[in-house]
């Protein structure tokens, strides 16, 4: 009896034991993320307190750390070499984990730490190439000393960081996910710059445009999907001249046309498609200080921890504030005390999908002739399963990302992409955060190829710009529009667009320079750069307050950026609001009408108007264009709208029988949008207010505690405050150069990566209230002022 | 009353060397077998010493910033209060260590058992 009761209890103890110590399933391993010892309770605000000194292996002077009441760093180094170290170190202070599982998930490393839940989300990184991409990227680093010293110093400040962890106080999400940091590599650096690439460029249609071709043909393709849409303004002004005339390849005489496309493609990353992002700088002559202003705020699919990271960066030759990745050394978008400059995505296509034809010894036909291909193994591991390997086809245009049959019956894709290519974004960043003057920022873009971006730019001798940078590939007119045929020579890219001829624009008269994502330019621009652009709203709406205003403040510009008045409203509203049948509304459907009649057209969190036209528009667009034929690629609301206002009789909308008309269907759409609101929200209309669409900052694992959801945000993805569900400003600055330098940022998070620091989302109430910080810009170490909450000594180990 | 004050004192300071969870079953388990002379009075020893020990480092560090993380992770896991889950998680934690403690003194008891038997024999 005694042995049977210690058998008991041995096999309950070891029971106790094994469901303590070992992770089950989605659970964390309980025993160690419960004890107070070394589990989740060790991540308090105790991190938060700042360490006096700090002694580093790998320094070669001190470095001194000033906190901000942000928890804004601001280094000071004695060389380039230890400032790029710190940068590393601060930034793995605080942001480790982000660094480590976004980079996991750019190379399509997540099953190796999630487990076999993972594995097509890794396969289909690992199909494009991402980790190919880094490599080629860090041989350009590697092949410049200069850029390979920094890279390294950055590398070695967030190893000397990682090496001082144990398991007490590694950062909470390693012991909630039971995984433990590796070491930084540069490879890992450049990872964070190709995932950035992929969230900017890769979100092509040409499989939906493809199929869209078949249905409708090439000359209502014209119509339905224009190049140059309703009202386009581009960046650079419309009837701007340019004073060269490359020689363009010829669109080949023989259409490529297939007929193989059979269902609806659903595999393209839609999912990718953004709110866009602004960026503008005005003339000293325009604002009341005299000196530039530049606004920025890129609009990104918003997650905690935050995508930036606020830093300022001093050293010999070098003093600049900013937003910066964690990940990466340098600042991304900021100012010095010279110069300031910001970013928005260019937009123009760098990635075209090619048809190729296999055979069985995975040769591809090109020019009439059978070509070898590249294999690459892709050895995917995965958490408690066995190892994956998924062998990788490259072609010279680069990976075949889609096998025969993976995606809407099209046989085997390969991808040509500029993420591919070696670049030197490093260096653009590196003399961008040095520029004293427009030479300088001139001098400094031309390293920067992909993603391009449109950066504009101001500077203390009054002169602003803008460029639609990168490096983007020389096509006939429309190539890359469609799938290519991959056997044809003709299809290849044409060289590059030389960088003198990238659409650029300094000092225009009307006194300010401006982007959203547009097309920069227009038809009289030699060259083809895409079709896939915003639409004309936002950037309409930038230059039209510009040109109202005059002594312009930093607050009138700070105040602009939360503007939420949409022109796709202010176009449409009156119109639709003009077929509605009246006398045939209800009660709530007439005090509907009525707040419509008085709106101002803005997406206001506080009004039900924008939840009303909003409702009413999702309704009314796939009645217009009907579900079952364009269920695939929908025209846009600038071709709706066009249609609507100058073509209300047209085929699309209207039957020939006349049983469904353009009026008809905006009556219906009103009636079932009324209905679906009061269904959601209840019959009183004052609870039917735009805060309910509620925006998702969500944690990058995607864990819900640690995520802020359903946040009461203004405006939409057309306003220049762009808003949508998980879209958002991911930051906000506006710069006013002169001889002290003003800025204020803000974004939504914090500074720490710590779920349970104070500075994990410190920052989101401003950011909401749409207000924004005053920057502490140091001029040196003894420019301390307000604000400054501690120092921190960096020394280099003791030999 | 000595027993517990030797768990709690051994295992904080094994904690401070090398923090993992199972000097929670551990250290109970061997002072039982050496120093216990009851099934009963283990499995108290080890109750109150690991309740101790964990409620009593969880609430150091819930008073001196781990306030933000406890109602993050009491929300993840759905518990209405986060003090509550510290003392729910501190209980089930000390229960574990005193089955571990009784064990503890179960085995020594069936090792000297059969020691005897032999003398006897």
């Amino acid at each position: 009896m005694k042995s049977v009761r210690l058998i008991v209890l041995l096999v309950l103890c070891c029971g106790l034991f094994y469901g303590l110590e070992f992770k089950h399933g989605q659970l964390p391993q309980i025993g160690n993320f419960f004890s107070p010892f070394s589990g989740f309770l060790q991540n308090g605000r105790a991190g938060d307190e700042l360490p006096e000194t700090l002694n580093l292996d790998g320094l070669q002077e001190t470095v001194m750390v000033v906190w901000d009441d942000r928890h804004i760093p601001h280094i000071f180094a004695q060389n380039n070499s230890d400032l790029y170290f710190a940068q590393g170190y601060i930034t793995a202070r605080d942001r480790l984990w982000q660094m480590d599982f976004f980079t996991r998930g750019a190379a399509g490393r997540l099953s190796e730490v999630l487990g076999s839940g993972l594995l097509e989300y890794d396969r289909r990184q690992r199909r494009l190439g991402l980790g190919y991409g880094a490599e080629q990227y860090v041989n350009a680093i590697l092949a410049d000393p200069d850029s390979k010293a920094r890279t390294e110093s950055y590398r070695d400040g967030v190893n000397a960081f990682i090496i001082s962890l144990s398991a007490k106080n590694l950062p909470f999400e390693y012991k909630m996910l039971d995984f433990k940091p590796e070491q930084w590599t540069v490879h890992r650096s450049a990872l964070v710059l190709k995932a950035m690439t992929q969230s900017m460029t890769a979100y092509n249609r040409e499989f939906r445009m493809t199929f869209a071709k078949q249905l409708y043909g090439e000359d209502e393709m014209a119509k339905l999907f224009p190049q140059f849409n309703y009202k386009f303004e581009p960046i650079i002004p419309k009837g701007t001249k340019w004073n060269f005339k490359p020689e363009l390849p010829e669109k080949p005489a023989k259409n490529f046309n297939f007929m193989e496309i059979t269902r609806q493609i659903e595999d393209e990353d839609k999912s990718l498609l953004g709110v866009g992002s602004n960026n503008w700088a005005v003339s000293g002559e325009k604002t009341e200080s005299g000196y530039p202003i530049l606004s920025n705020d890129p609009h990104l699919q918003l997650g905690l921890p935050s995508t930036w990271y606020e830093i300022q960066l001093h050293a010999p030759g070098v003093n600049v504030y900013g937003a910066t990745l964690p990940g990466v050394q340098h600042v991304i978008t900021g100012f010095n005390e010279n110069v300031a400059w910001g970013v928005t995505n260019g937009g123009s296509d760098v990635l075209d999908y090619y048809l190729i034809e296999l055979n069985e010894d995975y040769q591809y036909k090109y020019n009439g002739e059978w070509r070898e291909t590249k294999t690459r193994l892709e050895e995917i591991k995965i958490r408690g399963a066995e190892t994956v390997i998924d062998t990788v086809l490259y072609t010279h245009y680069g990976p075949v990302v889609y096998r025969k049959g993976d995606i809407a019956n099209v046989g085997d894709v390969a991808m040509r992409w500029t993420a591919h290519d070696e670049s030197e974004e490093h260096r653009a960043f590196y003399l961008l955060n040095r520029a004293k003057n427009y030479q300088d920022y001139e001098a400094a873009i031309k390293y920067f190829d992909t993603p391009g971006q449109n950066i504009v730019f101001a500077d203390n001798m009054n002169n602003i710009a803008i460029t639609h940078s990168g490096k983007l590939p020389i096509r006939w007119k429309e190539q890359g529009r469609y799938l290519s045929d991959g056997s044809d020579p003709a299809y290849d890219w044409g060289g590059w667009i030389p960088r003198e001829h990238n659409p650029k624009i300094v000092n225009p008269m009307r006194g300010y320079v401006s982007s959203a994502n547009q097309i920069p330019v227009d038809e009289k621009y030699p060259y083809y750069l895409g079709s896939s652009y915003a639409g004309f709203t936002r950037g309409a709406r930038i230059n039209q307050l510009l040109e109202s205003m005059d002594n312009i403040t930093l607050d009138d510009i700070s105040k602009m950026q939360l503007d939420d008045v949409d022109l796709y409203a202010r176009e449409l509203v009156s119109d639709l609001l003009g077929y509605l049948e009246v006398e045939s509304l209800s009660e709530i459907e007439a005090k509907a009408v009525s707040l419509l009649n008085g709106w101002e057209q803005n997406y206001s969190a506080e009004l039900s108007e924008p939840m009303i036209f909003s409702r009413w528009t999702s309704k009314l667009l796939p009645m217009l264009w009907d579900e079952e034929t364009f269920r695939t690629l929908r025209p846009g609301f600038s071709v709706t709208i066009d249609l609507i206002k100058n073509d209300p009789e047209t085929s699309y909308f209207n039957s020939k029988d006349g049983e469904i008309t353009l009026a008809s269907l905006i009556n219906d759409s009103y009636h079932e949008a009324v209905k679906s609101l009061r269904d959601d929200y209840g019959d009183d209309i004052e609870g039917w207010k735009w805060k309910n669409r509620g925006t998702d900052v969500r944690h990058l694992a995607r864990i819900p505690a640690l995520s802020r959801m359903n946040l009461p945000t203004s405006g939409t993805a057309s306003t220049i405050n762009a808003q949508s569900k998980s879209f958002g400003p991911s930051w906000r600055m506006v710069v006013e150069l002169g001889p002290n330098v003003k800025a204020k940022t803000v974004y939504p998070g914090g500074q720490s990566g710590n779920p349970g620091s104070q500075y994990y989302d410190n920052m989101m109430a401003k950011w909401l209230a749409g207000e924004q910080y005053n920057v502490h810009f140091l001029r040196s170490l003894s420019d301390i002022k307000t604000g400054i909450v501690g120092v921190t000594e960096l020394k280099g180990a003791q030999k | 009353m000595r027993n517990s004050m030797i768990c709690i004192v051994s295992g904080l300071l094994l904690q401070l060397v090398y923090p993992v969870w199972w000097w929670l079953m551990l250290v109970p388990f061997v002072v039982c077998f050496f120093m216990e002379k009851s099934a009963f009075s283990s499995f108290k020893i080890g109750v109150l010493s690991g309740f101790m020990l964990w409620f009593g480092e969880s609430a150091i560090l819930a008073f001196t910033g781990a306030e933000i993380i406890m109602e993050r992770v009491s929300n993840m896991i759905g518990f209405p209060n986060d003090w509550l889950m510290l003392i729910v998680a501190s209980l089930l934690m000390s229960v574990v260590s005193g089955i571990s403690a009784v064990t503890g003194f179960y085995l020594k008891e069936a090792i000297n058992g059969n020691k005897s038997i032999r003398v006897e024999a």
